[in-house]
């Protein structure tokens, strides 16, 4: 798995580099956030800018992430393609996650305050 | 008609791989803006294979079959490892409550969403324990410059 990360006013933008988050990556992927997380890592954006293929097992290690924060901090996601928006909009996750289209928006955002 | 086989080990690099090459296969077929559907519905199904049909061993062997006919595109995604259970198929995906973090579920979203994104989705297990996912997708009409239900075009005002 290859992610690249940097910090923006106090949020961790998190870049997923690899084409797909699959089965084969969500594993891996799955323990990085984790990582972040444990680090006290509260605001974090998820850029899928890169990504083109989301599957199931995917999806499952993103909602195991904003689990993992236990309502303390924000987890948005930002750049998904048409490819990857259907499999949030099938799965209704649109209405679970704060979605922007670049990391940009998202650090804009405050932090904690829910974007309607 | 046209038919491909293709025959893989159940590993998740090569559920990657048997997915691009049905990308390939769809591109021009396929209308574009639905070919990551198909993606996404070859890669769920193949997972199912590697998942539950052989519980994640790296030694299975999975047949992937992809035919188009008149009527659309058929993928048909062949195990020989433990059946899944007949009520697994009719799984939609889960109904989700996006203020109750804790029940968010992170998983059990494969079947539901190749429901979602198929037109049809049928399971069957032969006597040589042969299991068979297959999935359907019907063609979309080719857009043409009149559509007897569709909205009035600029020239037919």
């Amino acid at each position: 798995m290859h992610i690249e990360t940097s910090e923006r006013n106090g949020y961790l933008i998190v870049a997923v580099q690899n084409p797909r988050l699959d089965a084969r990556i969500a594993p891996d992927f799955k323990s990085a956030m984790s990582g972040f997380i444990a680090q006290g890592r509260r605001h974090i954006v998820l850029d899928l800018s890169r990504v083109n293929l989301i599957d199931s097992s995917g999806l499952g290690a993103i909602v195991a992430a904003l689990k993992h924060m236990n309502g303390a901090g924000t987890l948005s996601i930002s750049g998904l393609r048409d490819s990857t928006l259907t499999l949030f909009r099938l799965t209704r996750m649109d209405r679970v996650f704060e979605l922007f289209e670049s990391a940009d928006d998202a650090v804009a955002a405050t932090p904690g305050t829910p974007q309607s | 008609m046209s038919r491909i086989e293709l025959k893989i080990a159940s590993t998740p690099e090569q559920v990657a791989l048997a997915s691009r090459c049905i990308v390939a296969l769809c591109r021009g077929i396929v209308a574009a803006e639905h070919v990551h559907e198909i993606e996404l519905a070859a890669c769920e199904a193949l997972n199912n294979a590697v998942e539950h049909a052989y519980r994640m061993r790296l030694d299975g062997i999975i047949v992937v079959e992809w035919e188009v006919d008149s009527h659309g595109l058929n993928i048909r995604v062949h195990d020989w490892g433990e059946s899944l259970p007949a009520e697994c198929l009719d799984r939609a995906l889960p109904d989700i409550d996006p203020a109750d973090l804790d029940s968010l579920p992170e998983g059990g979203y494969g079947l539901g969403l190749l429901n979602a994104l198929m037109d049809r989705v049928d399971y069957r297990t032969g006597e040589d324990g042969r299991n068979t996912l297959s999935l359907f997708r019907r063609f979309e009409p080719a857009p043409g410059p009149r559509q007897d239900a569709g909205m009035p075009g600029p020239g037919d005002r």
